[in-house]
């Protein structure tokens, strides 16, 4: 199917590429249906999430795991079901970029992850309470590294 | 909104399957105790509207995918 977007013109994608936020991405969350695409083909951690329903509406995505090594993160039920994972593998974490000033100073949010089934196309975001996980983690600039400390509970 | 008064160790039900208990008062803050299904989510409210903005801001950045290879982590 086609669909337009601000970022790229009309592009064309597989109904088995779309990926559906049940809930929404909270704040926007009229929107359900995206598509992911990796910013360049050279292993990048970077991603861009673009809905198929508002052509202006792309988000710039970090896979986390991959640039902030040793972050944790526990799934909860609620959130196992929903998504309806039978295996650790099926997922990926994502974070979205905000980037307000300039790249330099682009940050990525920690402590609202985006959790997306690979094999369902499924996906939440979920927010990490418990964590001291930064919403605006600097990228960048020095001390990037994600900063766990112990919980308060 | 409903208002209800509770004492500490007094609770609520709330559709017959969410419990919130008054665990104890200290001061101004209340420690709240909440039994729910495990399918319910639950959060502290201005976390929650923190996300919410910090989306409303990813969702308007203007990113340059070529500017990003120039960049180096330190």
């Amino acid at each position: 199917m086609k669909i337009g977007t601000e970022r790229f013109g009309e592009i064309e994608i597989k109904e088995t590429e779309i990926i559906s936020f049940p809930k929404g991405i909270p704040g926007l969350d009229e929107y359900k249906k995206f598509v992911l695409f990796p910013v360049d083909e050279q292993d990048s951690p970077y991603f861009l999430l673009q809905s198929i329903e508002k052509r202006d509406l792309c988000f710039f995505l970090l896979d986390t795991l991959a640039y902030f090594t040793d972050y944790e993160i526990e799934l909860d039920e609620s959130t196992v079901q929903s998504l309806e994972v039978e295996s650790p593998s099926d997922i990926i974490v994502f974070s979205l970029i905000t980037v307000t000033t300039s790249l330099q100073e682009a940050t990525a949010n920690l402590k609202g992850p985006i959790i997306l089934n690979v094999k369902k196309n499924l996906a939440k975001q979920v927010v990490l309470d418990k964590s001291d996980y930064l919403i605006k983690q600097p990228l960048f600039q020095p001390k990037s590294e994600a900063q766990q400390k112990e919980s308060r509970g | 909104m409903l208002v209800l008064s509770r004492k500490k160790g007094e609770s609520i039900i709330i559709d017959d399957q969410i419990k919130l208990t008054v665990i104890a008062v200290e001061g101004e803050t209340i420690k709240i105790g909440i039994d729910a299904p495990k399918q319910i989510s639950i959060h502290r409210e201005e976390i929650y509207l923190e996300i919410q903005e910090e989306n409303k801001s990813a969702s308007t950045s203007h990113f340059n995918v070529e500017e990003l290879k120039s960049i180096k982590k330190p």
